[in-house]
């Protein structure tokens, strides 16, 4: 059973903002998040009669993007490898698109550490990823971050603190490189 | 010293970070999409009953024949029994 386009407008307004910016930061780039926010509302009108109040819709919403998210990179990086099996080409090229990313909703002036930090982050496991970027990016408090990524709060802590310890890490490899290039 | 700074401030580079506005055909699009899915559904719906139809029927057909064939077979073997045993010479 559908439910009214009308209703389907009223939860899109609400909602598409967070969809497309957690894609955002998740993809970094801005058609695949526009693509990802489109498979997610689609999924959203298809399956909003199963869904129950267990969950805040929010939180149903945030876990159906971060889900789409992570099946798009891992669609991606799937073609990326074949792509470069086939025409033998530099995994840095083709890499380079994501790598280089420059988030328009960042300040001028942050631009260029911005995109290190954005860097930084695709190289985290999929799990403190989504644990940072929660609560950096999205500013969740942890308690909201583990009902959204369905863990215990301790586990939550665990994953933030050693996502910015692994970032951090990576930071300091990268300020080596660039002291060096200066 | 210099390292921490460094860090520290790509870290907090994305401190005011301002949300972002998808285009603004991004709900026509996935309106269509649901549209289309819609109409995809219900046109699949009858391709499939339809070649179920033809499969059934084609089984159907096909095994009368299978049947007819067997059945001219056994009396074309019959006849021909006959024939061998009521030789007048």
């Amino acid at each position: 059973m559908q439910f009214h386009l009308n209703d389907f407008r009223t939860i899109y307004d609400q909602y598409i903002l967070m969809v497309y910016n957690l894609a955002l930061n998740y993809l970094q780039n801005a058609e695949d998040a526009e693509e990802v926010a489109q498979d997610v509302f689609v999924q959203v009108y298809q399956s909003l009669h199963k869904f129950r109040n267990d969950a805040t819709l929010k939180t149903w919403i945030y876990r159906i993007t971060i889900n789409k998210s992570l099946d798009f990179i891992k669609h991606r990086n799937s073609k990326k490898r074949f792509f470069i099996f086939g025409k033998r080409a530099d995994p840095e090229t083709a890499l380079g698109k994501i790598a280089n990313f420059e988030h328009p909703g960042v300040l001028m002036e942050n631009r260029e550490n911005a995109e290190l930090l954005f860097s930084a982050i695709n190289q985290l496991p999929e799990n403190q990823k989504t644990a940072f970027l929660l609560a950096k990016l999205e500013g969740l408090s942890n308690p909201e971050i583990a009902v959204v990524m369905e863990v215990s709060i301790s586990s939550v802590e665990s994953l933030v603190f050693r996502a910015k310890t692994n970032l951090r890490e990576k930071l300091g490899i990268k300020f080596e490189h660039y002291r060096k290039k200066k | 010293m210099e390292k921490e700074h460094f860090i520290n401030e790509v870290l907090n580079s994305t401190a005011s970070l301002r949300q972002v506005r998808p285009g603004d055909d991004l709900y026509t699009r996935i309106e269509q999409n649901i549209q289309g899915r819609l109409k995809v559904s219900a046109a699949t719906i009858w391709w499939v009953a339809a070649s179920v139809a033809i499969l059934v029927a084609l089984n159907i057909a096909a095994f009368a024949s299978a049947e007819k064939t067997s059945e001219n077979q056994t009396t074309a073997a019959f006849a021909a029994t006959l024939d061998n045993s009521n030789q007048l010479y």
